[in-house]
């Protein structure tokens, strides 16, 4: 109990009186079982992050801010019902146009079942909640709430309703705040406005009324672009593409990225979903390398502990572009440590591509078609079969310098003699291998490799790793902060020095001339 | 709004009539479909509509729907694409934002079906993919009008482009399909030509025919003269891409040494 007092005590900016308020209810709670403890002290966190985005907004200053954004998923996992009931209570002035919506759909929501050992809990909980909710309207008597709380506390109470499968009023009570912020032009807003967003769709999305917040959205995404608010812009864009992708409507989704700009100063994880997005648009649309590049990029900026679902999606498309452009992904990337087991039918695509086994990559396409279904991979993986016929194709290549084609079509288990003929031709065309086809003695005859290195091969492979490293670097010094005003301090010091050195050039200048003088 | 509809609905059934008769007349038909066009435009629920939904609403929805997809079929039988490409893209709309307020069309999959054929016969295999993609995936191999298209896909990309011709002798659409099946049987024959230019040195004439599809030798020597390559003794020879002699791209060197230079120069 010690350490939640000195926290409360600890904020000097806190009422004497909400202090007060606190002790009671933990005095009150103090009776039930040590378990209860966590939620008692979350009792207290909720009016301490709404200090804290108060400070913020007052000081203009996000800081504080993003620090609440930041614990806001710690925060999500130990939220009762309770905590944002008194919440609501403390912070949403009566007459407030939000607060009887609100209220209402806090009341829904049932408390968690309590541990066997603390019956008595929620019955002192709820005493507790209540004699604190008299004193705190006593005591603090909130007339105004300004923006930044209001969405906090909504967002609490959308992720509440959305935990506890309460998904209607999920979507009315963020449907509300969304429009409230909506109405809002403040630039301190933006980090909260861009949580609101999330969940506004978030919360339709598991509802299942994704098509219908489509153009609300969009309006939304405009008048971020039009504020400059780059945050909220991004979180945006990124909730239509999904919105998008989630109905296969690839080719709007591909006109919304054409038309709408990616701010550059977007946080990482937004930047990772947008280009995994981007990846899955291209994938589509059969441009596999600007594909892979785009997914490469999404796992290399998503967040390397965290996020596991995410990065799952990522190795799984990306898996299938790279067998898709004819290359085979190394298999320390199909072996991660937690992606692993999931990602094992992957794995063996990988093998039957990678062998050109058109039997076994069919075993595996029905075996594993119901995750291939619901991974949406399924049709990207019915386009590798042709890949599969030519892996297979390459490999006779490579052992051959002459190979009848009754024997390719054994080997390859294609359905008929007369298509191989074909499928060989348009391997040759498409650069797989390189052979030449004899009609009349039914063989296929591979050409002699070329030296590689006579080739201009590696002078592009020399220039595009030139490049790289060159990006890297401006992306670098661009990257590069400073403190806003540390180069103040050294003007002057800078200028003594220029002058100095204006003075040596001219005396050195000078002596040059006298030199010149003294010559003639 | 009741009278406008009903006289919709009989101007649209003499439609049909003619539509389906074996004897139809194109011209008549289009007479028919640009006043029932015009009808529809005084429809007030159909998209985009604002305001309240009146009462007729389904009707006219369902309505409108069905003229469309017959405009869309009728305009494959006059040749005229961009129309169907128009209707189709008009269509979609209620195939995917009505979905759930009419009930399903049965000329759907057979219009988007025509549509993907539209696609692969005009070789825009990314747009193919991109409609392919709105259709749910356990129709692919279920929906005849759907497998079709993807079965011919998939043989054109791994090649074999006997099996699509074999698919044409099939012949699912009776009449709309054919259109694009001879289109989709030109860009095949395409296709086979790049292929055996860049994989035969020389080819006898019999087997040629055999491959490009074309029936008699007249067609092929025609064939030949129009893609460059020459034809004596019965024997095919292609125009060999003579070996290159490696020429420094000198232009680009210069021009990518300096901008490492520039960029060395801002480094140090």
């Amino acid at each position: 109990m010690g350490a939640t007092e000195k926290k409360g005590e600890g904020k000097a900016d806190e009422p004497k009186a909400e202090d007060e308020a606190k002790k009671k209810a933990e005095a009150a709670a103090a009776a039930a079982a040590a378990t209860k403890r966590e939620d008692d002290r979350l009792l207290v966190d909720v009016p301490a992050q709404v200090a804290l985005i108060e400070r913020s907004a007052a000081t203009k200053d996000p800081k504080a801010q993003n620090r609440v954004l930041r614990h806001s998923s710690a925060i999500r996992r130990k939220l009762t019902a309770q905590a944002v009931r008194n919440a609501i209570e403390t912070f949403i002035p009566e007459g407030h146009p939000l607060k009887p919506l609100l209220a209402t759909a806090a009341a829904k929501v049932p408390e968690k079942p309590p541990p066997p050992a603390a019956a008595g809990a929620p019955a002192a909980a709820a005493a507790a909640g209540a004699e604190m909710d008299v004193d705190a309207q006593a005591a603090e008597k909130r007339t105004a709430v300004c923006m930044e709380v209001e969405a906090y506390i909504c967002v609490l109470l959308t992720t509440l309703l959305i935990d506890a499968k309460l998904l209607d009023d999920a979507a009315a009570v963020s449907s509300a705040a969304f429009a409230r912020v909506q109405a809002t032009n403040q630039r301190t807003l933006d980090a909260m406005g861009a949580k609101v967003y999330f969940y506004y769709a978030r919360a339709h999305e598991l509802g299942g009324k994704l098509a219908s917040i489509r153009s609300a959205l969009l309006r939304a995404h405009r008048t971020s672009v039009l504020h400059h608010n780059g945050l909220g812009q991004v979180v945006l864009l990124n909730l239509l593409l999904r919105n998008y992708l989630q109905h296969s409507l690839y080719d709007q989704a591909d006109k919304l990225v054409a038309k709408a700009g990616f701010p550059e100063s977007a946080p990482n994880n937004q930047l990772a979903r947008y280009l995994f997005y981007l990846g899955r648009i291209k994938a589509v649309q059969l441009e596999y390398s600007e594909s892979f590049s785009c997914l490469l990029q999404a796992a290399r900026k998503a967040p390397q502990r965290a996020a596991v679902g995410f990065r799952l999606s990522v190795a799984k498309l990306t898996t299938i572009v790279q067998l898709l452009m004819g290359e085979v992904p190394s298999r320390s990337a199909l072996q991660q440590r937690e992606l692993e087991k999931p990602l094992r039918p992957y794995l063996q695509i990988a093998q039957a591509v990678r062998i050109g086994d058109l039997a076994h990559f069919k075993h595996v396409m029905e075996t594993s078609a119901a995750l291939f279904h619901a991974d949406r991979t399924h049709t990207l993986i019915v386009r590798l079969r042709q890949n599969v016929i030519r892996a297979g194709l390459r490999n006779i290549n490579l052992a051959y310098t002459r190979i009848p084609l009754e024997s390719i079509w054994h080997k390859l288990k294609i359905d008929r003699l007369e298509d191989v003929e074909c499928i060989v031709a348009k391997a040759v065309r498409d650069g797989v291998i390189d052979a030449e086809i004899d009609h009349a003695a039914g063989v296929l005859i591979s050409k002699e490799v070329d030296d590689l290195y006579a080739t201009l091969e590696p002078q592009l492979a020399f220039h595009k790793r030139t490049s790289f490293c060159l990006n890297v670097h401006n992306d670098a010094v661009k990257a590069m902060s400073f403190p806003p005003d540390a180069h103040k301090g050294d003007l002057e010091q800078e200028e003594a020095k220029r002058k100095e050195r204006l003075r040596e050039e001219a005396e050195l200048a000078q002596s040059l001339a006298e030199e010149d003088d003294d010559e003639f | 709004m009741e009278a406008k509809l009903r006289t919709a609905v009989t101007l649209f059934e003499a439609f049909k009539k003619e539509y389906d008769s074996p004897t139809c007349d194109v011209d008549k038909c289009t007479a028919m479909l640009n006043t029932l066009k015009l009808r529809m435009t005084e429809f007030t629920s159909l998209p985009p509509f604002s305001g309240p939904a009146s009462p007729t609403m389904q009707q006219e929805l369902m309505l409108a729907r069905e003229i469309l997809e017959h405009a869309a079929l009728l305009s494959i039988r006059m040749r005229d694409i961009p129309a169907f490409e128009r209707y189709v893209a008009q269509l979609k709309v209620y195939y995917n934002d009505f979905a759930t307020a009419l009930p399903m069309s049965q000329r759907q999959y057979p219009v988007l079906g025509l549509n993907l054929l539209r696609l692969l016969a005009q070789n825009r295999t990314a747009e193919f993919h991109t409609e392919l993609e709105l259709i749910p995936p356990a129709l692919h191999d279920a929906n005849i009008y759907i497998k079709y298209p993807t079965q011919l896909e998939q043989y054109i990309m791994e090649g074999s482009f006997n099996k699509v011709l074999n698919a044409r002798a099939d012949g699912l659409y009776s009449r709309e399909g054919e259109y694009f099946m001879s289109m989709l049987t030109e860009t095949v024959r395409e296709e086979i030509a790049t292929c055996s230019e860049k994989a035969y040195k020389s080819m006898s004439a019999e087997h040629a025919c055999n491959m490009l599809m074309l029936p008699t030798l007249p067609e092929l020597s025609a064939y030949v003269e129009q893609r460059g390559w020459t034809m004596s003794n019965g024997l095919i020879t292609f125009k060999q891409s003579s070996d290159k002699v490696l020429e420094l791209p000198s232009m680009r060197l210069i021009h990518e040494t300096l901008s490492y230079a520039k960029e060395l120069e801002r480094i140090v």
